[in-house]
């Protein structure tokens, strides 16, 4: 019985014979709150990918919430990336968020999930659009809904990939605050590229460029960063 | 009234408009689906296609019906096989089998012996002529597409909206990606005898394209389609009968009528939701 929730030894992955991820290892406890950042094109997507079982490594091992990915994927709320669909598709709040009651080939949605969705909708305080087009929402609001599709599914984890790429400052820090409160009975990780806000909300922070992971926040040097990203940002430091 | 009560005397007239009705319920549930995922010229690919089908059934002395259904099942199956695998190749792979159909269909009638088909009449459809046996195999399909789509709606629409979540739900999107393309070419072979394999693509997009101005949801979509559809498959053989012109091609350009109207509509009232914002702002400002 392990209680890591993700747990990858010595991974590498390509595409198209280019390496992108190269002897990574990383392991993430359950509970945790981690920010997983690096610079574009540093393999986060792809990392995530891997974990969700929609990527295949091509040496390694890995092990999602104590199994296989592919296992592990239904305990998984998935946030993608902002644009991952079409936003003029006739789809309302509430739709949308039932998608995460669905599970394999057949069946709709019944009374219960029903419920479920409307909870997790009231837990991000998007309950009062559930009647609304999705294209009618602005971008903090679609977030907050995307958050409830992955709270639907009821998972053990969640991972967010850049869920605040495209919204201002403000409404960042509510997603954040929102997640905070989230991790407390969950394990949580957020891709970002910008390690400088999430650092004030994650308890970890994991580095991938491309070859390396550095986790355990309090081992990353300024020099670390400065390597990273090629400038300066806020040195980061948690007591717990 | 001349079309109503011609209606009232002869059979002929009856079996095209039920056809016509028919033909509206499949354009409307599977044409929504194809607005929204944007597949029209997969779809127009699948429906080119049939006319090999229907050539090499004549030619072998099958029901041109049973090889359009064949051919438009093989096609869809390949076509999809094709957007998923060659991706960076799909327009010119569809293109390929859209003509290659074709060619293949004509070669076949030319080497039919004796009496020479109608080519004009699967091209363009001929309501006129269907037949009562035609309208019991047109009901069947939209049967088949009508319990598919109740049974497997959500499954369609998560595949369709968000592959990535889809497989994360245990949903298979590639059989479902395929299930949709097979039932648009059931929908094709529906609507072949209405308005024929060319003008298919109009009545499997335009009405759903209409729908989608006004209503926001799939499943709302889908009856109001069908409801457009019903409405200009019903003027359409009003129209042709009072002009004596061709049903399939005055069946499309009202649904293009209709479809102008409506974008033209739409594109005036959210201009003028424009202006009155700017002026409602315009007067805050003022009193401020």
């Amino acid at each position: 019985m392990s209680d890591l929730a993700v747990d990858i030894h010595d991974l590498s992955f390509s595409y198209d014979q280019i390496p992108v991820l190269e002897h990574v290892s990383l392991q993430i406890p359950e509970g945790e709150f981690v920010g997983l950042v690096g610079p574009n094109g540093g393999g986060k997507s792809t990392l995530i990918r891997i974990i969700l079982g929609l990527l295949h490594a091509s040496s390694g091992t890995l092990r999602v919430l104590g199994a296989h990915p592919r296992k592990a994927r239904r305990k998984i709320g998935y946030v993608p990336q902002y644009p991952a669909f079409d936003r003029d598709f006739p789809i309302t709040v509430e739709q949308l968020v039932l998608m995460g009651r669905l599970n394999g080939i057949w069946g709709g949605y019944n009374a219960h999930d029903r419920e479920i969705a409307l909870q997790a909708m009231r837990e991000t305080e998007v309950a009062g659009l559930k009647g609304r087009v999705i294209g009618s929402l602005s971008g903090g609001q679609l977030q907050r809904v995307l958050v409830a599709r992955a709270l639907a599914c009821e998972p053990r984890m969640l991972l967010l990939d850049e869920p605040t790429s495209n919204i201002d400052q403000r409404v960042e820090s509510e997603i954040f605050d929102l997640l905070k409160q989230l991790n407390e009975r969950m394990t949580v990780i957020v891709v970002s590229h910008d390690i400088a806000f999430i650092s004030a909300y994650v308890k970890r922070v994991a580095c991938l460029s491309g070859t390396l992971v550095c986790h355990e926040t309090d081992a990353i040097s300024g020099d670390d960063i400065r390597d990273l990203y090629g400038e300066d940002v806020r040195q980061v430091h948690h007591a717990h | 009234m001349d079309f109503i009560e011609a209606l009232m005397h002869y059979e002929f007239l009856q079996r095209a408009l039920i056809a016509g009705l028919l033909a509206a319920v499949g354009c409307g549930l599977i044409g929504t689906w194809v607005v929204v995922k944007r597949i029209s010229f997969v779809a127009g690919g699948i429906a080119h296609a049939v006319l090999g089908g229907m050539g090499a059934a004549l030619f072998f002395g099958f029901s041109p019906l049973a090889g359009a259904l064949a051919a438009a099942i093989l096609s869809a199956l390949l076509i999809g096989a094709i957007s998923l695998h060659w991706q960076e190749r799909e327009d010119t792979l569809i293109s390929a089998i859209w003509a290659i159909g074709m060619a293949i269909g004509i070669l076949f009638m030319a080497a039919t012996p004796g009496y020479q088909v109608d080519l004009i009449s699967y091209l363009f459809g001929n309501i006129l002529m269907v037949s009562s046996s035609h309208l019991w195999i047109m009901i069947v399909l939209d049967i088949i597409l009508a319990v598919t789509l109740f049974l497997f709606h959500r499954q369609f629409e998560i595949v369709i909206f968000d592959e990535e979540f889809a497989l994360l739900r245990g949903v298979p999107v590639t059989f479902f990606y395929l299930l949709l393309l097979c039932l648009i070419a059931v929908t094709v072979v529906l609507l072949i005898q209405v308005v024929g394999l060319i003008l298919v693509i109009a009545l499997l997009t335009l009405p759903a394209a209409i729908a989608g101005q006004f209503v926001h949801t799939l499943s709302r979509m889908m009856i109001a389609a069908t409801l457009i559809g019903v409405l200009v498959a019903t003027t359409g053989l009003a129209v042709s009968y009072e002009t004596d012109l061709p049903t399939g091609a005055i069946i499309t350009l009202i649904a293009a009528a209709l479809y102008l109207c409506a974008s033209l509509g739409m594109a005036y009232r959210k201009k003028r939701h424009k202006l009155q914002a700017v002026n409602a702002e315009g007067v805050n400002h003022g009193a401020a």
